[in-house]
């Protein structure tokens, strides 16, 4: 019986400490998975950080190159700083000007993560400069009339810190499913069917001041243009009717590409560099059309007309529109940029209005306003890859 | 009479002490499978962690124009991304499936069969914020994303015991 007993406890002792490593090797699995998720966690945080650290820097000095195993905390950073024209890591040339490629490794243990940045310094450091004239601050702004029909959004471009103003100088009558994400300003008179959409259809994005989303101003000055009158400016002359397509190259935003036109003015295809065409006649965009641009927040094409500007079909359109007639947009028309009018305006269908703010830079040799305000010295993240 | 008591006394004796060995030894391999369970419970959550982080962090990532994110409720979201910085940004969904009387998180990315996995799960919950911190669904307007997933592990096999495990995360997209 004692024998028994002890080969029972034997027995039950090896059990005991395979029951025991078991749970030992779990304890440590589950410890060594704790380990590599903060060490992962942290390196993640680390070249993130480099991110941030870069930007600093470059705000300070935009000849900064990088650093090399930076200790942070436990762990290490190497940062790389290159010149780029591509907006995306390994991303094709698109003619950014400076624009940084921000490479930084994190490294924590065994670990390490990489993200990837493309950024764009600004073009001068503390100085004030141009902007755009009062007229092209708006998303919509007509001299006359503004009449949507149809299922007509006017938006912020991913920028909710923006509003998307309207404003005309006489009547603003809305039809349809419409929808406005800013202050709706007017000099006549806001009619709405259904009624109610005039309240709840126009809600702007920010109102810190709790103004009402839609009130009776003064006259917005929006005056004549004519092309003829910056003829001598023009790097590009052309005195009859004229259709670009394909890859259209323009100028820098410091110098953009001035293009006259003494007729209409059709116009298709990609868009690399800044400039304005100015165009005496009308500018007419119809069918499927789209014309891309390089700047991912701002406007590097403009396209003004002393006639109408007349949209339709399946359009794609990034760049600020000023006409000092009307405009007309139809179709499945999107318009990346802003829309003025010294005339009616009038939207038909599916128009959608995606608010950027218009690029001085394209103004200024047109309207200049010097002065008016601070430039942003921080450099502008233009992708992020992580 | 006395080997008989002793016998006996030695039968009562080592019974007990069986008993209570093999309570301990059915105590102790409970106790070594739930730890066991509650291990692979931690590795799987950290994998599907490590997905999401990876999709979430590259949201709206060579988005040229339009919405980056395209649909969003607690219970789903669908968004675009250029994952494999390849030039096209794919379409990301991720939503809760039932099957079965069983919950499941489904993972899409891209297009073709695949592209896609399923995940048992208890629940996941999904809070868009935007840029004030405020909960929002509205598309426009979200500027990071909360992901919270809840486990038990019924979800793997209802014979074992109900153990609960939980990931959360909060993202900032940058090219939000």
């Amino acid at each position: 019986m004692g024998k028994m007993l002890i080969i029972l406890i034997s027995g039950a002792f090896v059990l005991y400490s395979i029951g025991n490593l078991n749970i030992n090797q779990s304890n440590t699995a589950m410890i060594g998975n704790a380990v590599d998720q903060y060490e992962t966690a942290q390196a993640s945080n680390y070249a993130e950080s480099g991110i941030d650290y870069a930007v600093s820097m470059l705000s300070q000095d935009t000849t900064w190159s990088g650093v090399n195993n930076k200790v942070i905390s436990n762990g290490t950073v190497s940062i790389s700083v290159v010149n780029t024209a591509a907006k995306y890591y390994q991303g094709s040339d698109v003619g950014l000007t400076r624009g940084r490629l921000i490479t930084a490794i994190g490294t924590q243990g065994s670990h390490s993560d990489t993200v990837r940045a493309v950024i764009q310094l600004p073009s001068s450091s503390g100085s004030s400069s141009s902007s755009a004239p009062p007229f092209m601050n708006y998303a919509i702004a007509s001299g006359n009339s503004l009449h949507m029909n149809g299922n007509v959004t006017v938006t912020d471009d991913n920028n909710n810190n923006l509003n998307a103003n309207v404003h005309t100088n006489s009547n603003f009558a809305m039809n349809g499913n419409n929808k406005i994400d800013g202050f709706l300003t007017y000099g006549g008179n806001a009619h709405s069917n259904p009624a109610s959409r005039l309240n709840t259809s126009i809600v702007p994005n920010q109102n810190p001041d709790n103004l009402p989303n839609h009130q009776k101003v003064d006259p917005l000055d929006i005056p004549s243009f004519n092309p003829d009158d910056f003829k001598d400016v023009a790097t590009q002359v052309y005195n009859t009717n004229k259709t670009f397509s394909g890859n259209i190259s323009l100028g820098t935003k410091e110098n953009p590409e001035i293009i006259y036109v003494g007729g209409d003015l059709q116009i298709t295809g990609n868009v690399s560099g800044y400039g304005v065409f100015i165009v005496k006649g009308n500018i007419l965009i119809n069918g499927n059309v789209t014309i891309t641009s390089i700047d991912p927040t701002g406007n590097n094409l403009g396209l003004y007309s002393k006639g109408d500007i007349n949209v339709n079909g399946n359009v794609t359109l990034k760049a600020q529109l000023l006409a000092s007639s009307n405009i007309n947009l139809g179709g499945n028309t999107k318009v990346y940029g802003s829309v003025t009018a010294k005339g009616h305006i009038n939207f038909n269908g599916n128009v959608s209005i995606y608010y950027r703010a218009a690029t001085p830079e394209l103004t200024s040799p047109f309207w200049p306003v010097e002065g008016a305000g601070p430039k942003s010295t921080r450099p502008a993240i233009i992708s992020y890859y992580h | 009479m006395g080997n008989i008591l002793d016998i006996a006394g030695s039968y009562v004796i080592g019974g007990i002490v069986l008993i209570a060995l093999t309570v301990l030894l059915l105590s102790f391999g409970s106790e070594a499978q739930e730890v066991k369970l509650t291990e692979i419970t931690q590795r799987s959550l950290y994998d599907v962690g490590s997905i999401i982080e990876y999709d979430f962090n590259k949201l709206g990532y060579r988005v040229e124009s339009g919405d980056k994110i395209t649909s969003f409720a607690s219970d789903g979201i669908t968004f675009l991304a250029d994952l494999d910085n390849n030039g096209t940004a794919e379409t990301i969904t991720y939503s809760l499936i039932e099957s079965d009387n069983k919950k499941y998180l489904k993972r899409i990315a891209g297009t073709g069969s695949n592209n896609e996995w399923t995940y048992p799960v208890k629940g996941i919950t999904l809070t868009g914020y935007d840029s004030t911190g405020t909960s929002t669904v509205n598309t426009n307007k979200i500027k990071s994303v909360a992901f919270e997933i809840e486990l038990e592990t019924d979800s793997f096999n209802s014979s074992y015991k109900v153990q609960g495990a939980a990931w959360k995360k909060q993202f900032y997209p940058k090219n939000l």
